[in-house]
């Protein structure tokens, strides 16, 4: 049996949607983008596990994404691949669009569209027949035109190390956990060097200061739903 | 060309600084083997003495391994009850003392300026924080903190020390990676995690400084196990 995801189906109380225009007033890039972004206040040891055990409690079942992706580790691998998907569609417009990028920026996509490709291609064959299906995505534009293209593209990015981040301790079999973590860094590797690409002075290479922030799936989803990608 | 992977580099690093005894510790500290009995041989429910029982079973001579012990002695035993736990955290708490070092000697030494300076600056802030944040965490959790190993560094010009930051990040990243499926409580999981991909957004964005690959594992970051670490770092301990 095989899971089809659309946005409808994950939002089925419009829960994700109230969240989303609760950041009313944004575009959709800006909101994704102060979703990304916390405070990264140097804190003490007691104060961060104080500060991280709630976010990782809540990273446990209050942060699992929805029944729709299916139970258990399934679940949270379709949603890491739904994640997966949208960045490889992303990416692969963005190569088919062939803009004109600085050598950078080049080498960037470069990457970023082998290591997305190769994540869903990992994460379909390891659930097998119970793989959602790709969504239909419609980027606006926001691929095809250098400067939405990276600004987007760190938006995402960000938004993979959160998600990941976020369900890593509500993985249960191990082999999994290791390849969500292996696949975390890679995310945080990308979302670094484009931060600096936007960003030369170097501030956007770690948005949230010296510690990344789980999110739970439900916060991830609002923001993705937010853009309107997923149509 | 793409480097190589940091477990490969740093095995060799490996071979060539630890004599016969590091067969032993690889063969003690690789998964397959019961971590907590191998604890329990090093002398302590896991506090600093791991770092100097490491290099004691390397062989390594007598200068390094006595001031290690000496780390080690100070830090006496841990009374936390998740020993296991506590190691790690010791283990990260070393590597990011030797990081912070790494940053304080670079920003003293002049050899940059402007953006690059600055953004140098704030890893190095960073890696302080981590420090910081590591000891409490193991004070609060009644285990005694690793000793500042004091790390000392070649710097000698600009492109040199570029590319040993690019090394010196990545193997904190890789070291990270290496002990996710072994911590047992998700907090400090969590806090691991939250660490060890801001080591992975430094490396790559030195990486990109230095024209180097910005990701020398491919698509999926390959972990180092603390032996092949501990042998990398084993240069830079005083």
């Amino acid at each position: 049996m095989t899971y089809q995801i659309n946005v409808d189906e994950i939002d089925s109380d419009g829960a994700l949607r109230e969240a989303a225009d609760a950041v009313s007033g944004d575009t959709r890039l800006s909101f994704l983008k102060k979703a990304g972004i916390g405070a990264g206040a140097a804190m003490s040891g007691g104060a961060l596990l104080s500060m991280l055990a709630p976010s990782a409690l809540g990273a446990t079942e209050v942060g699992r994404p929805p029944a729709s992706f299916g139970k258990g580790d399934v679940g949270i691998l379709n949603y890491a691949l739904t994640l997966e998907y949208l960045e490889a569609a992303f990416y692969n417009g963005a190569t088919a669009a062939n803009m004109s990028l600085n050598a950078q920026t080049s080498a960037f996509l470069k990457v970023v569209t082998r290591d997305e490709n190769a994540h869903v291609a990992f994460l379909k064959k390891h659930l097998g027949s119970k793989a959602a299906k790709e969504p239909k995505f419609n980027f606006k534009g926001a691929n095809t035109s250098p400067e939405t293209f990276m600004k987007t593209a760190e938006v995402l990015e960000n938004t993979g190390v959160h998600a990941y981040s976020g369900q890593a301790l509500n993985i249960t079999t191990p082999a999994y956990v290791k390849a969500a973590v292996s696949i975390l860094t890679i995310e945080a590797r990308h979302a670094s060097v484009i931060g600096l690409l936007n960003e030369p002075a170097g501030n956007d290479i770690a948005p949230n200061g010296p510690f990344d922030t789980p999110y739970t799936a439900a916060k991830v989803l609002a923001a993705v739903t937010a853009t309107g990608f997923i149509v | 060309m793409s480097s190589p992977s940091i477990e490969q580099s740093t095995c060799e690093a490996g071979e060539e600084s630890v004599r016969q005894p590091a067969g032993i510790v690889e063969r003690l500290v690789r998964d397959d083997v019961d971590r907590k009995r191998f604890l329990k041989m090093a002398g302590g429910t896991g506090a600093a003495s791991f770092t100097a029982f490491v290099l004691a079973a390397c062989g390594s001579s007598s200068k390094s391994s006595s001031t290690a012990s000496t780390a080690a002695a100070t830090a006496a035993s841990t009374t936390g009850s998740d020993g296991g736990d506590l190691a790690i955290l010791n283990y990260a708490l070393t590597l990011e003392y030797l990081e912070t070092s790494f940053y304080e000697k670079v920003n003293a030494s002049g050899l940059y300026s402007g953006k690059v300076a600055s953004l140098l600056k704030t890893f190095g802030g960073q890696e302080k924080t981590h420090v910081e944040a590591l000891k409490g965490t193991v004070e609060k959790l009644g285990g005694t903190p690793a000793a500042n190993p004091n790390g000392k560094f070649p710097i000698n010009n600009a492109a040199q020390v570029a590319d040993l930051a690019y090394e010196v990040e990545n193997l904190g990243a890789a070291a990270y990676l290496g002990q996710a499926a072994n911590i047992q409580s998700p907090e400090i999981l969590a806090t691991a995690l939250a660490i060890h991909t801001v080591e992975a957004r430094h490396a790559a964005s030195i990486a990109t400084l230095v024209k180097k690959s910005l990701t020398p594992d491919g698509a999926f970051a390959k972990p180092a196990s603390m032996s092949m670490v501990m042998a990398a770092i084993k240069p830079f301990l005083a």
